[in-house]
């Protein structure tokens, strides 16, 4: 699992690829923590390259849901699988999360939002 | 066989009686000299018969006795034998004293023949006792060879005790005689390259040993005719020893002498090397009690010291102290204070030299190299031992002796080894205290096992409306799945399957409080997306930051034969319906418990209703069946749940339950990984 992140005038992106699983979620969890520590609270997750997520992993999104949403923030998830998709929507979680089909879709909902 | 005592009887016993014949039969001789020439040498031919059985009844005896002995001191046994020789000696020297007044009288006649007859009793007695206490020398170490050639020697002796029937009828030829005594000799010598047991001697039981082997030479000459030795030449010596009734006791006079003799050299040469055999010996016992000395239980002080101890012991360094890893001041110490290692310390930093080095370190001369704030002449050289492991530093061992170059590489090596031992020891005595610890633990994870099976139901409500099957299996100990079924009213079912992110100890806790909330909830008359909202608020608090929980809540009521169901962002449920003979997933909308932990919760979810017939089904489970994976890394989905269901269908709901978990868990290569649950409900 490879966690890069790239810095843009609104928001941060966070790209992942690979698996995020119990182990590799940690990696994850820090990445997002040291952002949030940085001052940033505008969060898009790229998952075009996620392959599979776990439990493990969403916790990682909810556990910093939160407190992003008291700033006023905003975490956009774009290009995610099929399979990762159908976890999302069974668990029901595009109630709380913003999911766009790709990067330009939520580059364009970043700049709108601020 | 007999006691100890009762064998000196027996052994008195015969060897007075046949001496007592042997006596007898030469009086009778000596008094008849003037019978006619016949009879003379019939009464001699008796007197050889009487000898031989006086000699081989005592030899047989003595060897009897010594063979039966356990094994002592070589330098006591030996004494055994100076007494047996001194009992001997005054024995002869009173009766020659007594009977020295009928010198040159008729009764001569009689006193030679018994000072004689005397004279060989106690030498035989003598000379088989050392004979065979020599042979338990040799025999410090068998071997198959050594016990053939032994009983060659005694073949030999047996030869040599025949030759008392010489007479003057028939001589032994010199020839035989010398061929026998060479072979003798020969044996002997062989023999005399036995002699290993001195090693094992320390120096005081060496010096024993050689004064009881002089002892027993001299003992040789007591009974002897030593007055009579001086008036003889060589030869004619030899010749009178060898002479027919005194042959035997020429071969073993000669193998006293010679074994006695090579062993006193070996001894004599071998006293300075004894200490070393000693250190050793010391070293190694030292070794032994280092390793006793770590028990379970025991407190690591006393196993320091041991160490400490011996090594001080070993090398003679008169001043030492261990210190351990992690401790600021040393643990141990013996001739040294505290203050006084500090002060060595300041003036010279042995510390750093030894942290350096992984092996032994030493100062060899702190006068040559190093300036003492004040001479010490109690510090002249230091060596430093590590106690490491290969794993860990556990400390070192400092001792200090006071003259220069005070240890040498060879006892370094072995000084080493004794803390290697103790450090193993110690290390051994920590993994011993944490294994323990663990089965602390794995105790407590047993009992929560058994806690967590008391919450699954243990049978399901046996009723003519439905037959139902439900199997769990947890991946590890305890684990984060959960279903439950509960009739509360005559026809009214309430039913859960849950499953808690996660796995473990964490996720167990979780089920349990679900537990407990839908227990109490199914008892109302709450619907279940009440119930649900009910348990997500209840949850809110204490659920981790980050956990969530997934569960599908449904109600079957017989009386209206409705069945309605919320998918709290569960797997969907697999519902077939009997009156259309249709299988459709009950997947509506939904989300999971934990997501959002206020009151818009209720917001998002949804509740299904059917109506329901008898031979409709309903099948529930966990994502743990859903997402089992095969080799390739495919998941087993949905599609086939469904398949295997519907091949199943006519079988009994626990039949059919437990083959489609066959058929999973042979997809995913023997068992599946997860935690997993299925519930198959059939209404009749």
């Amino acid at each position: 699992m490879n966690v890069t992140i790239a810095h843009f005038t609104d928001y941060t992106r966070i790209s992942i690829s690979g698996d995020l699983d119990a182990n590799s979620s940690v990696q994850a969890d820090e990445a997002f923590q040291k952002l949030l520590a940085d001052g940033v609270h505008k969060v898009h997750i790229d998952m075009s390259d996620l392959n599979y997520i776990s439990s493990a992993g969403i916790g990682v999104f909810l556990s910093h849901q939160d407190e992003v949403h008291q700033k006023g923030g905003l975490i956009i998830f774009s290009g995610m699988n099929p399979r990762v998709q159908n976890v999302f929507q069974l668990l029901g979680l595009n109630a709380i999360f913003t999911i766009v089909p790709d990067i330009d879709t939520a580059h364009n909902l970043f700049s709108k939002h601020s | 066989m007999f006691s100890f005592i009762s064998k000196y009887r027996v052994l008195l016993f015969t060897g007075i009686g046949t001496w007592l014949i042997y006596v007898a039969h030469n009086f009778s001789i000596a008094y008849r000299l003037q019978a006619n020439p016949e009879l003379i040498l019939l009464q001699e031919g008796l007197s050889d018969l009487t000898l031989f059985v006086f000699y081989l009844a005592n030899i047989l005896m003595v060897r009897q006795i010594m063979n039966d002995q356990k094994g002592r001191n070589p330098a006591d046994m030996l004494w055994n034998v100076v007494l047996t020789g001194i009992a001997g000696a005054v024995a002869i020297r009173s009766a020659m004293f007594f009977t020295a007044p009928y010198e040159g009288t008729y009764l001569e006649l009689f006193t030679h023949p018994f000072l004689d007859a005397l004279r060989m009793y106690v030498f035989v007695l003598f000379l088989f006792t050392a004979i065979y206490t020599f042979k338990r020398f040799i025999f410090f170490i068998n071997s198959k060879q050594k016990n053939t050639l032994w009983q060659v020697f005694e073949l030999l002796m047996i030869l040599g005790l025949l030759m008392v029937f010489e007479n003057p009828f028939y001589i032994i030829s010199d020839y035989v005689k010398t061929t026998l005594l060479l072979l003798t000799l020969g044996l002997i010598l062989y023999f005399c390259t036995y002699i290993r047991w001195v090693g094992y001697l320390t120096f005081k039981q060496k010096l024993n040993t050689i004064g009881m082997l002089f002892l027993n030479i001299i003992m040789l000459t007591a009974f002897s005719y030593v007055e009579d030795l001086f008036s003889y030449s060589i030869s004619s010596l030899i010749h009178e020893f060898f002479f027919y009734k005194y042959y035997l006791i020429g071969q073993a006079a000669l193998f006293i002498l010679i074994y006695s003799l090579f062993s006193i050299l070996v001894l004599v040469f071998n006293l300075p090397t004894s200490s070393v055999y000693e250190q050793t010996r010391t070293d190694l016992a030292s070794i032994q009690k280092i390793h006793k000395s770590i028990l379970p239980g025991q407190a690591k002080e006393g196993s320091l010291r041991t160490l400490l101890e011996a090594i001080m012991l070993s090398s003679g360094a008169t001043l030492g102290w261990v210190e351990l890893e992690g401790e600021s001041t040393p643990g141990i110490m013996s001739g040294i204070t505290p203050a006084e290692i500090l002060e060595l310390e300041q003036s010279i930093n042995f510390r750093k030299y030894a942290l350096d080095t992984q092996k032994p370190y030493q100062i060899q001369d702190f006068n040559r190299f190093f300036r003492l704030k004040r001479r010490d002449s109690r510090f002249r050289s230091m060596l430093i031992l590590p106690i490491q492991t290969r794993f860990a530093d556990l400390g070192a061992v400092f001792v200090i002796r006071d003259i220069p170059n005070g240890f040498n590489d060879d006892n370094i090596e072995v000084l080493q080894s004794f803390a290697n031992q103790a450090a193993l020891a110690l290390e051994n005595l920590t993994l011993t205290e944490k294994s323990i610890e663990i089965e602390r633990f794995q105790e407590q994870l047993a009992i929560a096992r058994h806690m967590q099976e008391k919450l699954y139901p243990k049978a399901f409500p046996q009723s003519l409306d439905m037959d139902i099957y439900a199997h769990n299996k947890q991946s590890e100990a305890v684990g984060g799945d959960y279903y439950d079924i509960l009739n509360t009213d005559d026809g009214v079912y309430k039913v859960v399957v849950g499953d808690v992110s996660g796995k473990g100890t964490t996720a167990a806790f979780y089920m349990a409080e679900v537990k407990g909330m839908f227990q109490s909830l199914a008892r109302t008359q709450l619907a279940p997306d009440e119930m649900v909202m009910n348990i997500n608020e209840g949850l809110a608090q204490c659920l981790d930051v980050g956990s969530f929980l997934t569960l599908t809540s449904m109600e079957i009521n017989m009386h209206t034969k409705t069945a309605r169901i919320v998918r709290a962002g569960h797997c969907p449920t697999l519902y077939y319906c009997a009156q259309k003979d249709t299988w459709h997933w009950l997947d509506k909308g939904g989300i999971a418990l934990g997501v959002i932990r206020n009151a818009t919760f209720s917001n998002h979810l949804v509740m299904e209703e059917v109506e329901v017939h008898p031979g409709d089904q309903f099948v529930l489970f966990t994502d743990g069946i859903a997402e089992a994976r095969n080799d390739a890394g495919d998941e087993f989905g949905y599609e086939r749940i469904k398949e295997e269901v519907i091949r199943y269908s006519f079988e009994s709901a626990a039949d059919a339950g437990k083959a489609i978990i066959n058929c999973i868990e042979d997809f995913s290569g023997g068992y599946i990984e997860d935690d997993y649950t299925l519930m198959i409900i059939r209404l009749k």
